[in-house]
């Protein structure tokens, strides 16, 4: 089932400016894992921002689980299937503890509380929470924050988490918590991803990649057929780490370890 | 210049029912035009022992020797301002720090505190900034209107306008791309390596730790763990894991392999072209004549 | 760490009677008790006034320390007003003179009463705030001004913007403790040195704060948006407060006390 879809959706601030993204078109699945990679400037959280009518496009159409960005009511509804992390930790706490934090979302969005109540042992569970439902967000690392901010998008229960560079300001453990987290998300829960980021590893954990350069969707294709068009990367100047130095050395090769690199590279081993 | 700890000790929040020791009798020697990465957990104590080497922060005991300098619990805060000109430190995320409507003015606000001549360091500034991966053109232009990557530049020039004999260096590329990242790593490499100056950097990313430093110091609950040239250091693969600590990329995939594929590397130290003719030899064919 | 002894939120939790009254009971009753205050006016009533202090501060079973603690800043205020009242004020019997300087027994009744009258301002103030948390006081509040929505007061708006700057006060201390750290190793002196020096260090933490204060009110409010707030509208509430009998019985004593005291006084 399809849950996302851009159709030659073009934006930018305003009429004088350039186009921030241009023509992009779209197609995600329920349950899929899809990666937007791509240099600063080139539109990326941009896009995210459309997806779940934070922005809307001047050309073109987003539809989100059935709804249309464009309309006041289908954004309301978006709203809640399609939840956000952004990539502050710190600046998208609002409320003075974790617990009051995960009833943000379903307090705006007139949830009773009997409701509220269920639903955030429910999430407090999924996302590992639990454990500081009631610390106050400056005692918390990084990735219990982010955790946290998954946690109050879950409660309204989304079809969809976007994740706008969401573990780029975590340490290395923080960042492997959000992404267990993500993982079991995707994986139990078929809640569809859409991650931007820059970090190769994390790109490489999805089903499918997309690329944009200055505002337009140069690729977008499966993860598993990327791995065999290193060189692309390469072209784009992104440098690939050691590992997928490695495999594309071995590909050349027609090596038949490549093939173990590339499990280890799709397993998140080198996380 | 070299810098030495012997013995220090540090608490925060002393006297009250948060007092935590963020330093346990540290001893340690920073080598003089050498790179030195601290490595460790958030909290392990790193930036709490950086801190005290321009005297952020002072020794509850113990005492620090920078050069022919030392700072003991006793020293007074206004022997500090020479140290801080010859100790640089760049924060995480250094481009908060930037104030001024212009790059240049911001970039000497440094020098002017240390009492530099004002003229000369203003006819420094184009090569300092060619220094960092930007041109003079920036020199006018207001620090806020710059990019992130940009910023951050900025920042890190501004400190380097001291000219310090030491730089101190807390996630110098944290939050950036990976060109950014690899563009800052470099810099700071050629920067080294033509002043031969002390850097004392401390990370989470061990692939900027391995490509830059000489010497690894390795802090768990404000003490010295581990500490040994890096190649001898990321080898301890499970010592470190131990200490919840990753190992660069090169090292953690070639463990990997060894035990995926049987192979035996001479060490996981390769570069990637050495590692792949390696692992396509067999066990059988290596070593022999 | 040169912020540690600023206690944010002085509230400590507990479970005295204090801790457990509704927290719209405990602000009606202490803005009761400050109009109480501003209507006594003689030895009598002062007294009354420090005896039902104390009845107060035995229900908050609170240690003494930390009222005293709240205290220590309006002090040098306290002792400001002392003197003036006892000094310029013309009125009663002379007491002594020393030069220019007479003090009059009125001046020195009035002295002591001001100073009286802003203690136990601090003192209930203090009880409101050790025995109530942050929230359950933005909470409340949000409840006593929703009548006054008609009014055009924004009751909601007020409230959350309480209850996000409490939030952020950790956060805006600890970036300020960071920017004055990253400008003090670029040589700025926040604490000696000429007054320019100190002039230009200032701007060196203020523009840097204000810059970071208003990214983050900015990405703050598309969070908020993202997570679908739009106004107080057809908000539901996961916090809740309970209105006791006791909390009515609580505010009946203090309003029968304190037209007792206001008549009684003499």
């Amino acid at each position: 089932m399809r849950i996302v879809s851009l159709e030659d959706v073009s934006f930018r601030y305003n009429e004088m400016d350039q186009w921030i993204l241009q023509e992009i078109n779209v197609a995600i699945q329920q349950a899929e894992w899809v990666s937007v990679l791509g240099p600063n400037g080139s539109g990326k959280s941009t896009l995210a921002r459309l997806l779940n009518g934070l922005l809307l496009p001047e050309k073109g159409t987003v539809w989100v689980d059935g709804n249309i960005t464009s309309s006041e009511e289908g954004r309301q509804i978006i709203r809640r299937s399609a939840g956000m992390v952004f990539q502050n930790p710190d600046h998208q706490f609002v409320a003075p503890t974790v617990r009051d934090d995960l009833a943000f979302g379903m307090e705006n969005a007139g949830i009773d509380r009997e409701t509220m109540i269920a639903r955030i042992n429910q999430v407090a569970w999924q996302t590992g929470v639990e454990s500081f439902l009631d610390a106050e967000p400056h005692r918390l690392s990084g990735g219990q924050k982010q955790r946290a901010a998954i946690a109050g998008a879950l409660v309204l229960q989304p079809k969809l988490l976007l994740l706008d560079e969401a573990t780029s300001m975590l340490d290395p453990n923080g960042r492997k918590e959000v992404l267990a987290t993500v993982q079991g998300l995707n994986r139990e829960e078929g809640i569809t991803i859409v991650s931007i980021t820059h970090d190769l590893r994390e790109a490489f954990l999805a089903d499918r990649i997309l690329y944009l350069e200055k505002g337009k969707l140069i690729q977008d294709i499966p993860a598993d057929q990327l791995l065999h068009q290193l060189s692309w990367l390469e072209e784009k100047d992104v440098p690939l780490p050691y590992e997928f130095a490695l495999l594309e050395i071995l590909r050349s090769r027609d090596s038949k370890h490549a093939t173990v690199v590339e499990k280890y590279i799709r397993k998140g081993l080198a996380l | 210049m070299k810098v030495v700890f012997e013995r220090v000790s540090h608490s925060y929040m002393t006297k009250t029912p948060f007092e935590k020791q963020a330093l346990k009798k540290v001893s340690t020697v920073f080598e003089g035009g050498k790179v030195t990465a601290v490595i460790g957990q958030t909290g392990s104590g790193k930036s709490t022992l950086v801190q005290h080497i321009n005297g952020l922060l002072r020794p509850a005991a113990g005492k620090i020797i920078i050069g022919n300098r030392e700072i003991t619990p006793k020293t007074k805060s206004k022997t500090l301002k020479e140290l801080r000109q010859q100790v640089g430190m760049v924060f995480q995320y250094p481009e908060h720090q930037l104030f001024e409507e212009t790059v240049e003015k911001d970039l000497l606000f440094g020098p002017r505190n240390a009492g530099f001549p004002e003229a000369e360091t203003k006819r420094k500034l184009p090569e300092l900034l060619k220094r960092v991966g930007l041109n003079d053109t920036f020199l006018s232009r207001s620090p806020f209107e710059l990019s992130g990557g940009q910023m951050r530049r900025v920042a890190l020039a501004g400190i380097l306008a001291m000219d310090p004999e030491v730089l101190i260096l807390d996630e110098p590329t944290a939050g950036l791309d990976p060109q950014g990242k690899k563009e800052i790593v470099t810099l700071l490499k050629v920067w080294q390596q033509q002043t031969k100056r002390t850097m004392i950097l401390i990370t989470h990313n061990m692939e900027e730790a391995a490509e830059l430093a000489d010497d690894i110091r390795v802090m768990e609950a404000g003490e010295i763990v581990l500490e040994g040239i890096t190649e001898d250091i990321f080898t301890r693969d499970k010592e470190l894991s131990a200490l919840n600590l990753d190992v660069p990329d090169r090292v953690k995939i070639l463990k990997f392999l060894s035990t995926a594929v049987s192979v035996t590397f001479t060490n996981c130290f390769l570069p990637a072209e050495r590692a792949a003719d390696e692992l396509e030899a067999t066990p059988k064919q290596r070593g022999l004549p | 760490m040169m912020f540690k002894h600023i206690i944010i939120g002085q509230y400590l939790p507990g479970q005295s009677f204090l801790h457990r009254m509704d927290a719209r009971a405990k602000l009606a009753a202490v803005f009761l008790l400050i109009i109480v205050l501003f209507l006594v006016h003689t030895w009598k009533g002062y007294g009354l006034a420090v005896i039902g202090a104390c009845g107060l501060f035995f229900l908050a079973g609170v240690p003494f320390r930390y009222i005293r603690k709240g205290m220590y800043p309006i002090l040098i205020f306290v002792v400001f007003s002392f003197l003036l009242h006892a000094f310029f004020t013309q009125e009663g019997d002379i007491l002594v003179s020393v030069g220019v300087l007479t003090i009059y027994t009125g001046g020195l009744e009035k002295g002591v009463f001001i100073s009286l009258r802003l203690l136990l301002l601090v003192f209930v103030t203090s009880l409101l705030t050790l025995t109530t948390s942050p929230v359950d006081l933005t909470d409340a509040l949000e409840r006593i001004l929703t009548p006054l929505k008609r009014l055009g007061v924004p009751a909601h708006e007020i409230a959350l913007m309480m209850s996000i700057a409490i939030r952020f006060i950790p956060t805006l201390l600890q970036e300020t403790e960071k920017i004055i750290k990253a400008q003090t190793a670029r040589g700025a002196d926040f604490g000696k040195g000429s007054l320019t020096a100190r002039a230009q260090a200032f701007v060196s933490l203020l523009v840097p704060l204000f810059v970071r204060a208003f990214k983050r009110a900015e990405d703050l409010a598309i969070a908020m948006e993202a997570r679908g707030y739009d106004g107080g509208r057809g908000r539901t509430k996961f916090r809740q407060l309970t209105w006791q009998a006791k909390d009515s019985a609580a505010c009946i004593v203090i309003v029968i006390f304190g037209i007792a005291m206001v008549i009684f006084q003499g």
